[in-house]
């Protein structure tokens, strides 16, 4: 069923900001196919998390992408699709071609006009990307971030606020990149969501790791009371 | 009153009858005006992005400093840029002291600050936008400047404004370096300078209300663009 597996594994990772411990010890191994949901309560960690991961935090500890160590070259091979979409000020398909180009792809134009059409842009690709409802915009960032074919897609609550036709195409997308073997570590609050489309599931609490699971198991029965008041809908201090 | 009909009489008198006085000193005047302006755009622009998105150690210091050569006197840049053209100076041998090339000079030297120090601000800005997703796809700094500049464009023509508002009414080191020689380096200021020295109000007040003209053209322009990036989405 899958193609490939893309393997992320992280040792001792330690993330201090304005000399607050914000993630603490996390080790974890991912080795499974599919889409890795992140959940918790909100300052979890969740986001600084992925953000470590594609190297925008200086990090202690040790991230491994496919037993490379992190750098710019295992950069190369992910993408991060942002909570609040970061559109370059230009039309829809510039914001596209700006990274084919550059990443020169072959048929940077065909390409990027294709991945348009995957998430039903096409219509509004002369159109000021900023002019985009929220919906679009976060569908057009996804669209900039498969334009490097990733191996690794992070994505930080981007279905967010979105309405039920955006939120499908994504999911749908989403679903079909994991099977083709590309990893993706998504953020969500969405419990139904990540039932829906989940093959594991991380939970944090407080900047560490409670719980790393397959979906189904942690949504039989949960290890930590954390995560079993997460899942009730209780507040978590 | 009689100066300033006089003065809007003679000013319209001066433009309708094309005086090739007139047309040499606006041309001249229009010539060092864009010149310096293009010369401290090409050198200003890359640096204010440069300090945009770059980190090092003196790096708010660069920018302080380039802030506060905002302000510099015209007077003194003229004098020092005499003092560097003049005979006895290091770059005598050239022969550039009193020609319009001087007066490029002087005026490069006064834009290049404002240029560098409002571009600056405008880019840094826009890094906090982009510098997550430029680096997320592993941008080129060099690349990334280049692409703030582009979408920064509509905002940037301000900047470009205020570097030719400082040209155009630059008086002080264009005298100095230029000599305001008729028919060689008198420009628009310069001879309003001259004109009301000599008693001529009128034909100064002529001269001001073309220079008031000029000056308010260019800024109905940049204001119209700045309106036609907003309209198309792109501010």
């Amino acid at each position: 069923m899958f193609e490939k597996k893309n393997i992320i594994e992280i040792i001792d990772l330690d993330l201090a900001k304005q000399s607050e411990l914000i993630l603490r010890k996390i080790n974890i191994n991912i080795k499974s196919s599919g889409i890795t949901f992140i959940v918790g309560p909100n300052g979890a960690g969740k986001t600084q998390l992925v953000r470590s991961l594609n190297g925008l935090e200086k990090i202690k500890g040790s991230v491994k992408f496919n037993n490379e160590e992190l750098s710019k070259k295992t950069i190369l091979n992910q993408s991060f699709v942002f909570q609040e979409p970061i559109l370059l000020k230009r039309s829809v398909l510039e914001n596209v071609i700006f990274f084919t180009k550059y990443r020169k792809i072959k048929n940077y134009i065909k390409k990027s006009k294709e991945l348009l059409k995957l998430v039903k842009l096409e219509k509004f690709m002369d159109k000021p990307a900023l002019t985009l409802s929220g919906g679009e915009k976060q569908r057009l960032a996804l669209a900039r971030a498969l334009s490097t074919t990733p191996d690794f897609l992070f994505l930080d609550e981007p279905t967010a606020h979105l309405d039920a036709l955006s939120t499908n195409i994504i999911e749908k997308i989403l679903l079909k990149i994991s099977k083709n073997g590309t990893k993706v570590l998504f953020i969500s609050h969405d419990i139904n969501q990540v039932k829906r489309l989940g093959e594991d599931i991380i939970f944090m609490h407080k900047g560490k790791v409670q719980e790393f699971n397959k979906v189904k198991s942690f949504f039989k029965r949960q290890k930590s009371i954390y995560a079993k008041s997460f899942v009730e809908g209780k507040i978590i201090i | 009153m009689d100066v300033f009909g006089d003065a809007f009489a003679k000013s319209f008198n001066l433009i309708f009858s094309f005086d090739k006085d007139l047309i040499e000193i606006l041309y001249l005047s229009a010539k060092v005006s864009f010149l310096s302006l293009l010369i401290s755009c090409i050198i200003g622009f890359p640096l204010g992005a440069f300090l945009a998105i770059s980190k090092f150690p003196l790096r708010n210091v660069i920018i302080g400093f380039l802030n506060s050569l905002m302000g510099l006197p015209p007077v003194v840049v003229g004098l020092i840029v005499y003092l560097y053209l003049s005979r006895s100076g290091p770059f005598g041998f050239l022969g550039l002291l009193y020609t319009p090339t001087a007066m490029i000079i002087a005026q490069s030297i006064l834009i290049i600050p404002i240029i560098g120090s409002l571009s600056c601000q405008i880019l840094e800005d826009l890094d906090r936008e982009y510098k997550d997703l430029f680096r997320s796809f592993v941008v080129k700094p060099t690349h990334a400047m280049s692409a703030y500049l582009y979408d920064a464009r509509y905002s940037l023509f301000t900047v470009i404004l205020a570097g030719f508002g400082r040209a155009v009414s630059e008086v002080g080191a264009v005298i100095i370096v230029g000599g305001n020689i008729d028919h060689l380096t008198r420009v628009m200021t310069t001879a309003i300078a001259l004109e009301t020295s000599k008693g001529e109000l009128s034909l100064a007040m002529a001269l001001g209300i073309i220079l008031l003209l000029v000056s308010l053209s260019v800024n109905f322009f940049v204001v119209w663009i700045k309106y036609l990036g907003k309209a198309k989405g792109y501010v």
